[in-house]
């Protein structure tokens, strides 16, 4: 279970660059839900997972994570709880370092042993399942060096690394955005399947309204720093790829109404 | 394939050359809406260079066809190359859509009329070109006034009180309120109203959902509940078919409505506009919360949450209906009609108020319409898509703008000033 309760987060305040880029967020997330988050350039997605992950302390606002209290905890210690998957491909991996160790670092996340135990001959075979289990035939590469694998494939191992120790939450912010659309639908279709097998709790940041209509079980939609759109059950199943596009026009339509058009309508409407 | 298209009288001509397949059969659909559009209802085919038709092909004919039956109009397909001749022949489609020239020419004079018209004749106001039928008035309508705008808008802590208000066949309504008197969660969902012959629609809380609506069937009237809104009863007496003389350019509602009551000598009308959209501005309110009212409630960005508005012109090329009350009279109107209507444009006294529902496009058939038919039919066979407070944009910035029509037909009556009644909280 994860609850967000009156998250505000303020960049550069008291400067011209001010950017309000959180306003009172509140999110609860059922344990072993997927939760997908849509929402314009800007709207502060990102910014809501990097709250959560601990890139930055919270101006206002309490998270808790499985009964934790994590507000304060620095970064690297809510990692322990928290898997993370980033756009970039070519981050959260160490690139000359081999599948294999990248795996085992992963694997070693929040223990305090050494390489070669994670390395050892149990652990190989173990990683080597794992791995040809998402079906792209990694497995005869898992010696072979990070930055050989082309971009699709770094995101399924990366993916792979942060399921590893079953996180109690998974975020993933726009994972595919930088996969050609075949790759894309692989990793996807990898991502579903891993979250299942391993009952994930996930926070899935996506600009692809197929992506959030075909997967998870519910729909958030951020704009200036809040939710204004929450869609869940019975709503979330019908909801099409269409619906979620027209939420959006939706939106640019409102940010039109600004303060002309609020005084002409306080004397021509009603 | 090519379509080429000529024209001789009120006859409309199209020779199509080449493959009349799927691909083809698009553009000829599209022609053929184009051309109903622009007035054309007596359209004859010439398929002589047509050197292959697919079912695709067959399929548009037959759909064209259809069409513009239902206009009251002609089509037929002749001159079939030996191909072409072949496959209706074959598809038994010949005897449906081939007709002889000469016999589609002699139809000419069958025009039809569903409604005792009786007196006809054209006008003109300003560019605005008008066909007018009539039919002897009985009695000038009756116009109930519930609610009040203005107290409305000031009230913060009033119970949000609304008046069960029904509408039978012969009434004609607009205001703010709700089809559903309680909604399941206590909470009102209130919306813009329109409400004709019969039927009540309201808009949706937000632009991606659809409107709801209720019709009359058997013991069933449905029922508005009105914060504040109009009802007229009575029935029209003239029909109105307009036109802009310049085709390329568009009348705006005002400007239709005070031709159309110039050209009638009324001073408070009551009316309703079937038209081809040009584009709609219009507002749309999402909730409303009586406790929150009040002047803030006009702040940006307050107003975000409640109301829904978009200065762009929307609905190009779809069916507008549209439900009002207008007058020449503001002064010497009741207080609670006063405060509904709006002034129709800067440089004149006239005040007005205008709703209107938006269904996809459909072609409306020359000279009279029953509108109690056509309304039932629309709800019937096509699907509301938004509801709409029209608005007359006015800024200093950007000027003003307002909802612009191509043409379509305009039902006006008077209101008899002496039967409007108030009826207030
Ligand atoms: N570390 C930071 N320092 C300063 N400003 C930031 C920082 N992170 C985000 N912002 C600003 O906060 C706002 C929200 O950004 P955020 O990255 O959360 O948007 P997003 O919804 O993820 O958008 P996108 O779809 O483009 O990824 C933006 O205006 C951004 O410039
Ligand atoms: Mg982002």
């Amino acid at each position: 279970m994860l609850e967000l309760k009156g998250i505000f987060k303020t960049f550069f305040p008291n400067t011209p660059n001010e950017v309000r880029a959180l306003r009172g967020v509140d999110l609860r997330i059922t344990p072993g839900s997927w939760v997908n988050i849509i929402g314009t350039n800007g709207s502060g997605k990102s910014t809501l997972l990097n709250a959560t992950a601990g890139t930055f302390p919270l101006d206002q606002g309490e998270i808790i994570l499985d009964g934790n209290r994590i507000t304060r905890w620095p970064e690297h210690r809510r990692a322990k709880l928290i898997g993370r998957v980033f756009q970039d491909p070519f981050s959260g991996t160490a690139p000359s370092m081999t599948i294999a160790e990248n795996l085992a670092l992963a694997a070693r996340r929040g223990q305090a042993r050494g390489l070669g135990f994670a390395l050892r001959t149990g652990w190989r075979n173990d990683l080597r399942d794992r791995v040809a289990a998402m079906g792209l035939g990694l497995e005869d590469k898992i010696e072979k060096p990070m930055d050989t694998l082309s971009g699709g494939q770094r995101q399924s191992i990366t993916l792979l690394m942060a399921g590893l120790v079953r996180p109690s939450l998974l975020l993933l912010d726009e994972h595919t955005a930088a996969l050609d659309p075949k790759s894309a639908d692989k990793i996807i279709e990898l991502t579903g399947k891993f979250i299942a097998e391993n009952q994930l709790t996930t926070i899935m940041v996506t600009h692809s309204m197929q992506q959030a209509a075909n997967f998870g079980d519910r729909i958030i939609m951020m704009h200036q720093g809040s939710i204004c759109h929450d869609i869940s059950g019975l709503q979330k199943s019908r909801v099409r790829a269409s619906d979620l596009i027209a939420k959006f026009d939706e939106v640019r339509r409102s940010d039109q109404l600004d303060e002309s058009v609020a005084d002409m309508l306080r004397s021509n409407y009603v | 394939m090519e379509i080429v298209k000529n024209s001789s009288g009120d006859l409309l001509e199209m020779q199509l050359s080449g493959s009349f397949d799927n691909e083809s059969s698009v553009h000829f659909r599209e022609s053929i809406e184009e051309s109903a559009r622009a007035g054309w209802h007596r359209i004859l085919v010439d398929l002589g260079n047509v050197d292959y038709i697919s079912s695709a092909g067959l399929g548009a004919l037959v759909a064209a066809r259809k069409n513009i039956l239902t206009l009251n109009g002609q089509f037929g397909v002749h001159n079939p190359s030996a191909f072409v001749a072949k496959v209706l022949m074959l598809t038994k489609l010949h005897d449906m859509l081939i007709v002889a020239p000469s016999d589609f020419h002699e139809f000419e004079t069958q025009a039809t009329t569903t409604l005792d018209v009786s007196s006809q004749r054209s006008a003109r106001v300003g560019s605005v070109e008008m066909e007018i039928f009539s039919v002897p008035s009985t009695e000038p309508m009756k116009c109930s006034i519930f609610g009040d705008a203005k107290a409305l808008q000031n009230s913060s802590t009033s119970k949000s009180t609304s008046h069960g208000v029904s509408f039978g066949y012969d009434s004609y309504g607009l205001g703010l309120g709700a089809l559903a008197s309680q909604s399941a969660s206590g909470e009102n969902q209130y919306g813009e109203l329109v409400a004709v012959s019969g039927t009540v629609s309201q808009s949706a809380p937000t632009s991606s959902q659809l409107p709801d609506y209720s019709i009359v069937r058997g013991e069933f009237t449905p029922t508005a509940h009105f914060l504040y809104g109009a009802k007229m009863e009575g029935h029209f007496s003239s029909l109105i078919r307009f036109n802009h003389s310049d085709p390329e350019a568009r009348i705006t509602v005002s400007e239709l409505v005070q031709c159309c009551m110039q050209e009638q000598g009324i001073r408070t009308a009551a009316c309703v506009i079937l038209a081809d959209c040009a584009g709609l501005l219009g507002a749309q309110m999402k909730h409303w919360n009586i406790a929150d009212s009040g002047e803030s409630a006009f702040s940006v960005p307050r107003i975000r949450d409640w109301l829904s508005y978009c200065p762009e012109h929307f609905h190009q090329h779809k069916l507008a209906l549209i439900v009002g009350v207008a007058t020449l009279d503001h002064a010497t109107m009741p207080s609670a009609l006063q405060s509904f209507l709006r002034p129709l444009s800067g440089n004149s006294q006239q005040t007005g108020h205008f709703h209107a529902a938006v269904f996809p496009y459909r072609a409306l058939k020359k000279r009279t319409i029953d509108l109690q038919s056509f309304v039932h039919d629309l709800f019937e066979e096509s699907e509301i898509q938004e509801v709409l407070h029209l608005l007359r944009d006015v800024r200093p910035t950007t000027g003003e703008t307002e909802s612009e029509l191509q043409s379509g037909a305009c039902w006006i009556e008077p209101i008899d000033p002496s039967r409007i009644t108030e009826v207030s909280a």
